[in-house]
């Protein structure tokens, strides 16, 4: 019986390793798909189509790109950051942001039209992004719209492991009047926060996440043995929202809220709340005051954000 | 001039008698005729000495005057250099060369200025042209004051043509 129970037991532990094995296989096969955008500008009217220029964008799963255009008085910063969140699924945050130039004040100043938009598309691999950076121009002859339309197609490298890692950009076909570029790079987007609660220097509360990039994550702050007043639940809200290429470490922009947890009534208030610029792998301190937590005690708070280790091989 | 007398006649012309041998020789030549030529030859003879003596201590005078006034050296203009003759050849042709330099180089510079205007007017109408070019394949044509859109579609197959190279559909 016993030996049964031994054998049943090796079992079950081959088939779950095996199965981790084949996870992680295929997490570090979907590591290295690689994604081409092909982004052609087109300007189209009811009848006619004609592309105007072509550029193809290649480069590992999770390469981010921007689109930006700018005329005379017009300027487009259309950003788009990229993440393989199913084998047939792209998650495209997009940000638009433009500036129009719309004429000048009594006191002869140029005056500016602005829009920003934030957009999350999931998108498959058998649609399109269209953008149109002008809006929609209907009705009328010669009224024609112009298009920018992004194609993902998703792809297994089979050159070798060097250059499977290597962006690369192709202008297939360049715009005259050279009024659109095309920017292509790959930052991590997965990062992995800590976050721990000091009283007098000691620890008291900790909670690890991992963060998405440009997009707010809930860390709550598990309460361990030191924290005598277990009713001081908190939870931080995260976010990462900027990274910048450094040496020796990368930067990040950060952003926080802070919220204490009430049991009594289950409702939660916002404590403290801010943003910084934190050096990748080294800790960022804020001091909690006494009025904010109703305690004699000086309260510390700490935040340590690292590039995920999935992005640490990238 | 046969007469004894005629050597007194001269004497008494020039005033270097006596009272008394003045009168006897007056008398003299106003009986001889050849004493009365003889006078007549001298004081004609002096009459020219002092004219000419007259003129040259009037021009003396002049000079001086005019060197008391101006100066004594005469100015440069009135001077007169000496050059030799190689050297006045080739100072010649110093000048002439320096004239159809001068010659040249203005009419070179006129025909400069000429080309100058007409390239600028060439490059201002190459800008207008560029300019116009410019507006004509710039993407503001397509500017309405529309506000930008994004949204995901299905992909249409003019994608697919489109990365064969195709232009239109």
């Amino acid at each position: 019986m016993k030996i049964k129970k031994v054998f049943l037991l090796i079992t079950i532990l081959f088939t779950v390793s095996l199965i981790g094995v084949n996870r992680s296989l295929s997490a570090k096969a979907d590591e290295q798909k690689r994604v081409r955008f092909q982004i052609v500008a087109a300007q189209e009217n009811s009848t006619e189509r004609k592309v105007l220029s072509q550029t193809t964008i290649e480069g590992l799963a999770g390469t981010d790109f921007n689109v930006n255009l700018q005329t005379a008085n017009f300027k487009l910063h259309a950003s788009f950051i990229c993440d393989l969140v199913a084998p047939d699924k792209l998650k495209i945050k997009s940000k638009l942001d433009t500036r129009r130039f719309y004429g000048y004040s009594p006191a002869n100043l140029p005056l500016y039209e602005e829009d920003a938009q934030n957009h999350t598309l999931i998108l498959g691999f058998d649609e399109n992004i269209v953008l149109l950076p002008f809006g929609r121009n209907s009705g009328g002859s010669g009224n024609e719209t112009l298009k920018i339309e992004i194609t993902p197609t998703l792809f297994a490298d089979v050159s070798s492991a060097e250059s499977s890692d290597a962006l690369k950009i192709n202008i297939n076909k360049p715009l005259p009047s050279g009024e659109i570029t095309v920017e292509a790079f790959k930052n991590p987007h997965r990062f992995q926060v800590e976050a721990i609660v000091l009283a007098d220097g000691r620890e008291i509360a900790r909670g690890t996440s991992e963060v998405l990039f440009d997009e707010e994550q809930e860390i709550r702050l598990a309460p361990n043995t030191a924290a005598k007043n277990s009713a001081q639940l908190l939870t931080a809200k995260f976010t990462v929202n900027k990274y910048t290429r450094n040496r020796p470490q990368d930067f990040v922009g950060i952003g926080y809220r802070i919220f204490q947890a009430h049991l009594e009534n289950q409702a939660q208030t916002e404590i403290l709340s801010g943003s910084g610029i934190a050096i990748l792998g080294n800790d960022l301190r804020y001091q909690l005051n006494n009025n904010q937590l109703a305690d004699d005690k000086k309260y510390e708070l700490r935040f340590n954000v690292r590039a995920a280790l999935s992005e640490q091989n990238k | 001039m046969d007469c004894k007398f005629a050597e007194k006649t001269s004497l008494l012309i020039d005033g270097e008698l006596s009272l008394e041998e003045a009168e006897s020789i007056k008398a003299h030549i106003a009986e001889c005729s050849e004493c009365q030529q003889m006078e007549k030859d001298f004081l004609y003879f002096r009459q020219q000495i002092q004219e000419s003596v007259s003129g040259a201590v009037w021009e003396a005078r002049e000079k001086a005057q005019t060197a008391h006034f101006i100066g004594r050296k005469s100015p440069l203009w009135k001077k007169w250099i000496s050059l030799p003759a190689p050297v006045f050849t080739a100072l010649l042709f110093l000048l002439a060369g320096f004239g159809a330099w001068a010659i040249i180089s203005t009419i070179n510079r006129h025909k400069n200025l000429t080309v100058a205007e007409e390239l600028t007017e060439k490059s201002l109408l190459e800008k207008e042209n560029r300019q116009t070019i410019l507006n004509e394949i710039s993407l503001s044509r397509f500017d309405r004051g529309g506000r930008a859109e994004i949204y995901a579609t299905r992909r249409q197959p003019s994608i697919e043509s489109d990365k064969h190279g195709s232009d239109t559909r």
